[in-house]
């Protein structure tokens, strides 16, 4: 978590996003939101975690424990976008709140500045969280730690030259749902991240939705699944609704319906329900849900489905070969 | 405002699927404080300017559940008869007289011979009748209980009838249940209350207007096996990537909650996909696929096949 460049900010309370676009935009108000209803207080790791539900425990055998409030949480943000459009977006939007303790700052193509040295510098015994889609973190170790290329890049807590810690790199992958603290992120790590780091990153996302800790390899997979089926869903619920339109409901009624519905499917399967069950249940002998499931299935519904999300995980992976 | 509490016994009066998800939300539901249940006076006002109506919470007191096999019996009161509710076998009518609001659930194809057993009329008598056979009209089921004969001075103690659109997620409480007002029923406020607040135990409950009653059937009540589909699919494309389907299951369920979550709050779906997806991207790549294969086309037939079917359930073959 880096301060601005002459910015002298208390830099343990400050979270910087680097390239603050939709999904840092859809992170820094989920936040804001969490922490302006919270008071902007210290509220218990145990109390977020818990009412997320889904968590899987901590990777690297670390455990959450009551005295994990030894992290300082953010209390002000800095949000750095590359044109002045985007600062006027950002501006704009929140203006919905008074008093965010947001600094907007507007610079050049941050992607770029991460090889910088300043910037590399100032990232020392820092925190970085990566939500680069495509980006490894092997990839990011690779531009921030340039000095061994030969090495494998695997994270080294020593071994460097520098008197200060390496950065310790977390990559995450968020979703657009993070704007409704329904965000469902996965993260991984390395064997370096301390506990308190974890917590750290754990304690962010939560406050905007449920975390899961995964593998580096199945990271495209999961970008995937968490990133881009929302948007899938979107698409399906969009012609759904055409369909209803076409049949007389009005378009804002029949979307409330749909998405009750689909909220309401997919809390059963998180409670338990497989799918195939839950069809059984809905699709009665004879009936009218059969009618349609079975124009679904003669168009190859889910197949089609499948392939989207094969071609999406390909695609991701393929993102981050600009970068390297 | 004084709160009136009415402690209703309920009979469910078939008891298959459906019924079961209900009943099961129901009887979660009962842990909390029922003013968790009271309904908005809003929806309810008549038009001639009635006194203000006092606020309604119904709490359910004896529960049954009238099955006709003996086999479903056995295992419904395997699963709901530690928690208080009373299973009956082929005895309807004895359900149906202990109870003040009557839910029926049976099958599109018996809902005649059920409600025209000898007896049931009676045991009707003063009691709420609560329809969730799909695709049935308050008509029909009148008919099948008083014959279709005009009206006579007997009948002005007619039970009310209502058509309610619950769903399966009933049993986790997150139904969307339509109630359907239909044009020529004009039902007292106080009967629509009620209903609101027992609906509301499972999810939310929304009064809807019955013009477009069957196709409100096909979104709220089998959509939800749509979406199973299209989260399979995502599953199974996903195990094929190497990932285990529990989790796999998991997380797209997850994701499923969150695009709902934003949908349900007001963003249209195409601004959805329009914020995630970033030209060029991965998440645009997999549109694309779906685009080609047609989804567009393919779901509004789904729901045009639905609801052309709704319209005809029930019928005699």
């Amino acid at each position: 978590m880096a301060p601005a460049n002459d910015m002298d900010v208390a830099a343990s309370n400050t979270l910087t996003i680097l390239g603050c676009g939709t999904l840092g935009s859809a992170i820094l108000f989920g936040l804001l939101v969490m922490l302006t209803e919270n008071g902007l207080s210290k509220g218990s790791l145990q109390n977020g975690i818990a009412s997320n539900g889904n968590n899987k425990g901590l990777p690297n055998g670390h455990t959450h424990s009551p005295s994990d409030q030894d992290f300082q949480k953010p209390t002000h943000f800095i949000a750095c976008v590359r044109t002045p459009q985007s600062a006027e977006r950002l501006r704009a939007e929140l203006s919905k709140f008074n008093d965010a303790p947001v600094t907007i700052v507007q610079g050049d193509n941050v992607q770029s500045c991460l090889g910088e040295p300043s910037l590399t510098k100032a990232l020392k015994g820092k925190l970085l969280i990566s939500i680069l889609a495509g980006v490894t973190i092997p990839q990011i170790e690779g531009i921030l730690h340039p000095s061994s290329p030969t090495t494998k890049p695997a994270a080294k807590a020593n071994g460097s030259t520098r008197s200060q810690a390496p950065t310790t790199i977390v990559r995450a992958m968020p979703n657009t749902a993070s704007f409704v603290c329904a965000s469902t992120t996965v993260i991984t790590s390395t064997s370096t991240a301390t506990a308190s780091a974890l917590h750290l990153v754990d304690w962010l996302f939560t406050t905007i939705g449920t975390v899961t800790h995964i593998t580096a390899g199945q990271f495209d997979a999961c970008t995937a699944l968490c990133g881009s089926t929302p948007a899938f869903f979107a698409l399906f619920i969009e012609s759904l609704l055409d369909g209803a339109v076409a049949l007389g409901l009005k378009r804002s009624e029949a979307q409330t319906m749909a998405a009750e519905t689909m909220k309401g499917t997919a809390m059963l399967i998180l409670a338990g329900e497989s799918p195939d069950t839950l069809k059984e249940k809905v699709a009665t002998p004879g009936g009218s849900t059969i009618q349609g499931l079975l124009a679904l299935e003669r168009k190859a519904l889910r197949g089609n489905l499948a392939d989207a999300l094969i071609r999406c995980t390909a695609a991701a992976g393929s993102l981050g070969d600009v970068h390297s | 405002m004084a709160v009136n509490v009415l402690c209703l016994n309920i009979t469910f009066l078939g008891c298959g699927k459906l019924g079961s998800a209900v009943l099961e939300g129901i009887l979660s539901s009962l842990s909390e404080p029922h003013e968790r249940f009271i309904p908005p006076s809003q929806p309810f006002r008549t038009k001639d300017d009635e006194p203000t109506l006092g606020l309604i919470s119904v709490v359910p007191e004896k529960i049954l559940a009238c099955v006709h096999q003996q086999r479903s019996a056995d295992s419904l009161k395997e699963k709901f008869g530690p928690k208080g509710v009373t299973v009956l076998a082929n005895e309807n009518v004895r359900g149906v007289e202990q109870a003040h609001m009557v839910v029926l659930g049976v099958e599109p194809s018996v809902f005649g011979e059920v409600l025209a057993e000898p007896g049931m009329r009676d045991a009707l008598s003063g009691k709420f009748l609560i329809s969730v056979v799909g695709g049935v009209s308050i008509q029909r089921l009148e008919a099948a209980i008083y014959g279709s004969g005009p009206r006579t001075e007997e009948d002005k103690e007619r039970s009310p009838i209502i058509r309610v659109i619950p769903s399966t997620a009933a049993a986790v409480r997150e139904s969307f249940t339509l109630i359907l007002e239909e044009k020529d029923h004009r039902y007292r406020p106080e009967f629509l209350i009620s209903i609101y607040s027992l609906f509301s135990r499972i999810g939310t409950a929304k009064l809807q207007p019955d013009s477009h009653g069957h196709i409100a059937a096909t979104l709220a009540a089998s959509s939800p096996a749509f979406f199973a589909s299209a989260l399979e699919g995502a599953v199974n494309g996903a195990i094929e990537l190497g990932m285990e389907r529990e989790e796999a299951l998991e997380m797209t369920a997850a994701a499923m909650r969150g695009a709902a979550a934003l949908m349900a709050s007001g963003e249209s779906p195409g601004e959805v996909a329009r914020k995630i997806a970033t030209p060029g991207g991965s998440t645009a790549a997999g549109l694309e696929v779906l685009r080609d294969g047609g989804l567009t086309t393919l779901m509004q037939d789904a729901v045009v096949k639905t609801a052309s079917k709704v319209g005809g359930l029930g019928e005699k073959k």
